[in-house]
C-alpha cells in the first residue's frame, strides 16, 4: 500500500509537470487575452476537483449516517473519509477563488464582485468551513452526526453554484462546458486542459490518501486510549 | 500591448504560485497530521498493560 501511494505519487508529479509544459509552451496563447488565457488550465481542474471531494463528502456523510448504529466501525472509516474530503473540497475552493481573482483583476480590472456566481461560491466555501470548524470545536458522540447534517445541506449550495451563470446576469462569464450551441474551448487548448484535470485530480486523490490514513490512525490511537482508560478505571 | 502582455505574465506567474503555495502548504499540514497520529499511535500501543 505504501509503495503504491508513493508510486501515484511520482505518477501525479509526472503528469503535472506534463500538463504544466503544454499549458506553458505547447498549447498557443489566446488572441484576446495573451498568456492570461492559460489560467484556465489551473482554475477549471480545481473546480472539478472540489466538486468531485465535496460530492464523496456528501456520499460519505449520507453513508455515514444510515449505517452510524448498525456497524460503527465502518461508519468511522466513512466518517475519517468525509473529512479528508472535505477538506480538499475547501482548499481546492480557495484555490478556485485565487486564481479566479487574479485572472479577474487582469481581465476586468477588479479583485471581486458580489455576483451571483463569486458570492454563491464564497457561501459554498464558508459553509464547509464552518463544518470543518464544528468538527473541531465540538466534541462529543453527536459531533459526527451534526457535521454530516451540515454537510448534507450544505452541498444543496453546489448545484446554485453551478446554475448561477445560468439563472442570473454575472459578471463571471457564461458556461464554457456543456453551454449550448457556440460554447467550448478550441480543440488547440483541450490537451492542456486534460493533462492539468488528471494531474490535479491525481493529487487529490494522493492528499486524501495520506489525511484519511492520518484520520484513521488517529481515530484508532483514540479508541485504544478509552479502552485503557476503562480497563484503569 | 508589450506592457499589456507583461500584465498578463505576471498575473499567469502570480496565479501558478499561488496555487502551488496553497496546495503544498496544505500537503505540509496533512503530512504534519500524519506524523502525530502515527506518534499517538505507537504511545498508546506502548502503554497498554500487558493481557
Amino acid at each position: 500500500m505504501k509503495l503504491f501511494r508513493w508510486l501515484w505519487f511520482a505518477a501525479t508529479l509526472a503528469v503535472l509537470a506534463n500538463g504544466f509544459r503544454v499549458a506553458m509552451y505547447v498549447v498557443p496563447a489566446d488572441v484576446n487575452q495573451g498568456d492570461l488565457s492559460r489560467i484556465l488550465y489551473y482554475h477549471v481542474p480545481t473546480w472539478c476537483g472540489m466538486g468531485l471531494f465535496f460530492s464523496i463528502n456528501l456520499i460519505c456523510s449520507i453513508v455515514f449516517l444510515a449505517i452510524r448504529n448498525r456497524n460503527p466501525e465502518r461508519a468511522l472509516k466513512t466518517d475519517a473519509l468525509a473529512l479528508a474530503s472535505a477538506e480538499l473540497g475547501v482548499v481546492y475552493c480557495l484555490v478556485g477563488m485565487t486564481t479566479g481573482s487574479i485572472w479577474g483583476r487582469a481581465a476586468w480590472g477588479i479583485w471581486w464582485t458580489w455576483d451571483a456566481r463569486l458570492t454563491t461560491t464564497l457561501v459554498l466555501w464558508l459553509i464547509y468551513v464552518a463544518y470543518l470548524l464544528t468538527r473541531r470545536f465540538i466534541s462529543g458522540p453527536e459531533m459526527r452526526v451534526m457535521a454530516a447534517v451540515i454537510a448534507i445541506f450544505g452541498f444543496a449550495d453546489i448545484p446554485i453554484v453551478y446554475m448561477s451563470t445560468r439563472w442570473w446576469r454575472t459578471q463571471h462569464p457564461a458556461p464554457v462546458f456543456f453551454g449550448g450551441p457556440n460554447t467550448g474551448l478550441d480543440p488547440s487548448m483541450m490537451p492542456a486542459l486534460w493533462w492539468n484535470l488528471a494531474g490535479w485530480l491525481m493529487w487529490g486523490i494522493f492528499v486524501v490518501s495520506l489525511r484519511y490514513s492520518a484520520e484513521r490512525r488517529q481515530q484508532m490511537a483514540d479508541e485504544r486510549a478509552a479502552a485503557i482508560a476503562l480497563e484503569a478505571a | 500591448m508589450n506592457e499589456m502582455n507583461a500584465m498578463f505574465h505576471r498575473h499567469l506567474v502570480a496565479a501558478y504560485a499561488a496555487t502551488w503555495i496553497i496546495q503544498l502548504t496544505y500537503l505540509g499540514y496533512v503530512v504534519r497530521k500524519w506524523i502525530e497520529a502515527r506518534r499517538a499511535q505507537q504511545t498508546t500501543r506502548e502503554s497498554q498493560p500487558p493481557r
